[in-house]
């Protein structure tokens, strides 16, 4: 279990990524920070829009965060240089969400997984084909499949070996976007199986990005809730799938269908639809679909608060 | 992977499917055949005069009849169709390479850099392409060399726009996304990892370029502003023989006119079924 | 409650479906039978490849091009589905079995607002005129729970959300006021919140039309709290069909057990079992008899050439496994 005396591996403070085009803006990330610590795994959840996948693509500079800070073993990850940042990549990685297009149509697995090892010097004459099968074997993969094209794979073996691209120079950090969404029911559970051990392993830090709670829930240890660039509620799993406290938290949980007929629960309905990124809300981010909303929520923006436990809610009313 | 056997089974399923690769491909094969071994078989050279046999019709001896010096036109064409062959094949090349690299680019970084290159496709693409190809070749000289260069420039726009299209779309995508991740610097992404996955349209576009630059070419000679005579040229060969269509010598234009569009026919129709095959296999 | 003294809506009787496959013809739906009857919500559930989908394209008459059916019987009501013309099928379509998509924007024209789309079928399915049929359709939209729905008739889809297109999807299938309403996986690509709106919807309307409905789904959270009888699919093949209660607090067949003790829970944090590659279909097409016999814990020799019957272990239980006592 991490404690609070650790050194955070990663810190994010006061995050912003704006896209403007045109006369558009759009607030995808609207001010997030938080701490990750060595080992841990966090989960981001939230819906489709919510601004979890650009937060993950700022926090490793695949897309450049517009202001903010990204503290990476001390290391602020913002102000490097281009080359710079190459050269941390190696530490950093991310598992991307679409089986389909996450691998390149003309590289056979073999190159994919050769080429992070020699663009950080990892691979030298024999080792390389040695770390390619202990690799392909970390994620369940055969020998065989090291010839192939990604159109000779089925979709689970390209998500393993879109995985095995991200843990092959051993990172301390993984951003896993959506690693389960596109998976069976009956599959999931193996990968997150899968994705334990790894980290077992290899000893990685994990930040899981998913609108599957049910997921989340198995793989985590803090988790954030993200609502339209914000943070709504964060803190350590059980008391947040437990003890929800935000509107919005309870909201996405009660939601999620429970297969047991026997559980029966209240759930909560929102009204409406999550508004456009293109027209954020002035107040509390959630005012216009939250059940107990108040005149001051309209106007003020609520500040997180800790209740005890690390448990953060970002809420005035409840 | 596909055995030697398979793929040729393969290749002659693909020619039955699609008769108008077939009948490209049979014109072509036909005539770069006859280009590069005819001339062993025909006793002249193309530059050989003869003042004896000027302006023969047709016959045995000169299938295609001679022309006012007297020349072979059935050797002076087999040449002029090499030498067609090899500004196509060059100025294709040429525009291919220029215009998906700079495609890439443009495509990938976007921003200003983007938009001024647009821009200056715009201005190229105002022009007709002949006439721009005329002005430049008016302005470098015409040697072949600055034929070739000519004709490339009028078709680089075109190769920027596809690829750079291409390109658009395919960053987004996340194996871009994820060659960055892994540590590629941006020529890496731009060259390694996009343009070998965008480069199906530009290829198209070539093989239909081949057809247009054999007709560029020779358009050029003909008006005097490309290859020069006596260089054997289907332009030149055309330009020289048109002066005695008027005195009832057909045989000196229509000849070397007739293998220059088909040529051009050829190359357009494997150019055309090639589109069909790549947009059927998009879907 | 024996199931044949009732009269089925729908009933499927030993349905063979073949697709041309590497070498030779794949049976992807291997004797498929169940029921659907009158005014009750059917979770049909499957992973991918499980032939859940096949099933529905099968029901109404849009089996692919190199899809054969090779046997078995399709019956609505008194009628034979599998022996109507298509012409005959065009008039059971919409007006008896309606259905309702996965991908939700692609099956609405993007050239014609929804309001129209909408009061089309109100036009063609109820003769209703211009007038009358562009009231009923902006009426039907607010019953879906669309608000504003006056002025979002007049939207083109590209304009809405998904959720709000998978809503007007089911206003116009709603509005033929079928008899059997097939839902195919209806909020993929959904959020959960929108999703749990668009099931309350649906259950809704099954209470106010008295419709059947037939829910294709992989999740088994949803057919636990939408639907009162499940037919579990492996393979191409059924395994199990129970009410939901029955299925849930005693699953029978092997494959059931397994697919229930693999899913993750929201409410409570389940054992982790080893590591290995889940359940994947891809050995099983080649099995003569159960296409579980592969990865059953349980298996028998002869569950490798046999097909197990579909036997009564229960009041509304039924499951097709040799060893499941």
């Amino acid at each position: 279990m991490t404690t609070k005396t650790q050194e955070p591996l990663l810190s994010v403070d006061g995050l912003v990524k704006v896209f403007r085009d045109g006369a558009f803006t759009l607030r995808a990330v609207n001010g997030i920070s938080f701490d990750v610590y060595p080992g841990e795994t966090m989960g981001l959840v939230g819906e489709s829009g919510c601004g979890k996948t650009t937060a993950a693509r700022s926090i490793l500079r695949l897309t450049e965060p517009t202001s903010g800070h990204v503290y990476f073993v001390g290391t602020d990850l913002t102000q490097l240089s281009s080359r710079e940042m190459r050269a941390q990549r190696r530490d950093l990685q991310m598992v991307f969400q679409d089986p389909d297009t996450t691998l390149n149509p003309r590289f056979t697995v073999r190159r994919t997984l050769s080429e992070p090892l020699q663009l950080h010097k990892l691979a030298h004459n024999g080792s390389l084909e040695e770390r390619l099968l202990q690799t392909m074997s970390r994620v369940n993969l055969g020998p065989e499949s090291l010839g192939r094209y990604p159109h000779q794979l089925s979709e689970g073996q390209k998500q393993r070996v879109g995985l095995a691209r991200a843990i092959i120079t051993e990172p301390k950090f993984v951003a896993l976007d959506e690693p389960t969404s596109s998976l069976d029911m009956s599959i999931r559970i193996h990968m997150i199986a899968l994705l334990q051990r790894l980290q077992e392993e290899l000893g990685m830090t994990y930040v899981f990005i998913s609108h599957d709670l049910s997921s989340v829930r198995a793989l985590c240890n803090r988790v954030m809730v993200m609502y339209l660039g914000t943070i709504v509620e964060s803190g350590p799993t059980k008391e947040i799938f437990d003890h929800p406290l935000h509107h919005y938290t309870r909201a996405l949980l009660s939601a999620i269908p429970i297969p047991d007929p026997q559980v029966r629960r209240q759930r909560i309905l929102l009204e409406g639809e999550p508004p456009s990124l293109f027209d954020v809300p002035k107040g509390c981010a959630f005012h216009e679909r939250c059940p107990d909303a108040q005149p001051d929520c309209r106007e003020v923006r609520p500040i997180s608060r800790d209740v005890g436990d690390g448990h953060l809610v970002a809420c005035d009313r409840f | 992977m596909a055995s030697a056997a398979q793929r040729l089974r393969g290749f002659l399923r693909l020619l039955r499917e699609h008769r108008t690769l077939a009948a490209g491909l049979l014109i072509l094969t036909v005539v770069i055949l006859a280009a590069t071994v005819g001339p062993a078989f025909v006793p002249h050279g193309p530059l050989k005069v003869d003042p004896e046999i000027k302006l023969q019709p047709p016959s045995l001896a000169h299938p295609m009849g001679t022309d006012n010096f007297g020349r072979d036109i059935l050797v002076r064409v087999l040449y002029g169709i090499r030498l067609d062959l090899r500004i196509a094949f060059m100025v294709a090349f040429t525009a291919l390479i220029v215009g998906t690299l700079v495609g890439t680019f443009s495509g990938y970084r976007g921003g200003i850099i983007d938009d001024v290159v647009m821009r200056f496709t715009d201005v190229l693409q105002a022009f007709p392409s002949f006439v721009l190809a005329m002005a430049i070749t008016a302005m470098l000289g015409n040697t072949i060399p600055n034929v070739v260069i000519a004709i490339a420039i009028s078709y680089v726009p075109f190769f920027i726009r596809l690829t750079r299209g291409e390109v658009l779309s395919a960053r987004e995508l996340g194996y871009a996304e994820a060659a960055r991740c892994v540590g590629n610097p941006e020529w890496r992404i731009m060259y390694l990892h996009l343009l070998p996955n965008c480069l199906t349209p530009a290829l198209v576009q070539a093989t239909l370029c081949l057809g247009w630059a054999i007709l560029d070419a020779s358009g050029l000679a003909f008006l005097g502003l490309g290859v020069r005579p006596p260089t054997p040229e289907g332009g030149v060969l055309v330009g020289e023989g048109a002066l005695f269509i008027i005195s009832g010598q057909w045989w000196t234009s229509v000849f070397p006119g007739a293998v220059i569009v088909l040529m051009a026919f050829g190359f357009n129709l494997i150019g055309d079924s090639l589109r069909d095959i790549t947009a059927q296999e998009e879907r | 409650m024996i199931l044949v003294e009732k009269d089925a809506l729908l009933r499927i009787e030993g349905l063979y479906v073949s697709f041309p496959g590497a070498d030779a013809r794949v049976t992807i739906l291997d004797n498929v039978s169940f029921e659907v009857f009158g005014k009750e919500i059917v979770g049909l559930v499957g992973e991918s490849g499980s032939g859940k989908t096949m099933t529905s394209l099968t029901i109404m008459g849009f089996l692919p091009a190199s899809g054969r059916i090779e046997g078995g019987e399709i019956w609505f009501g008194h009628d034979q589905l599998l022996d109507y013309t298509e012409e005959e099928m065009s008039r059971v379509r919409g007006r008896k079995i309606a259905m309702i998509f996965q991908s939700t924007r692609s099956a609405l024209n993007p050239l014609m607002r929804v309001g129209d789309q909408v009061a089309r079928v109100y036009r063609i399915q109820r003769g209703l005129g211009a007038g009358q049929a562009k009231a009923e359709a902006v009426k039907a939209l607010s019953r879906m729970g669309i608000p504003d729905a006056e002025r979002r008739a007049k939207a083109y889809p590209h304009q809405l959300s998904r959720g709000m297109c998978q809503r007007v999807l089911i206003a116009m299938m709603v509005a033929c006021e079928p008899d059997l309403l097939i839902a195919d996986e209806p909020t993929t690509g959904l959020d959960v919140t929108i999703q749990a709106q668009i099931f309350e919807l649906i259950k809704d309307l099954q209470q106010a039309t008295k419709a059947s409905i037939l829910l294709i789904t992989h999740d088994l959270g949803v057919v636990a709290e939408t639907c009162e009888r499940v037919v579990v699919m492996y393979a191409g093949q059924v395994m199990e069909m129970a009410t939901v209660e029955s299925l849930f607090a005693k699953p029978l067949h092997p494959y059931t057990q397994r697919l229930l003790s693999s899913v993750l829970r929201v409410d409570r944090t389940i054992e982790m079992p080893a590591v290995d590659a889940g359940l994947s279909e891809d050995v099983a097409y080649s099995v003569a008899g159960c296409r579980f016999a592969p990865r059953c814990p349980r298996v028998l020799p002869r569950c490798w050439e046999e097909h197990p019957p579909r036997e009564q272990a229960g009041p509304d239980h039924w499951v097709t496994c040799h060893n499941y006592k």
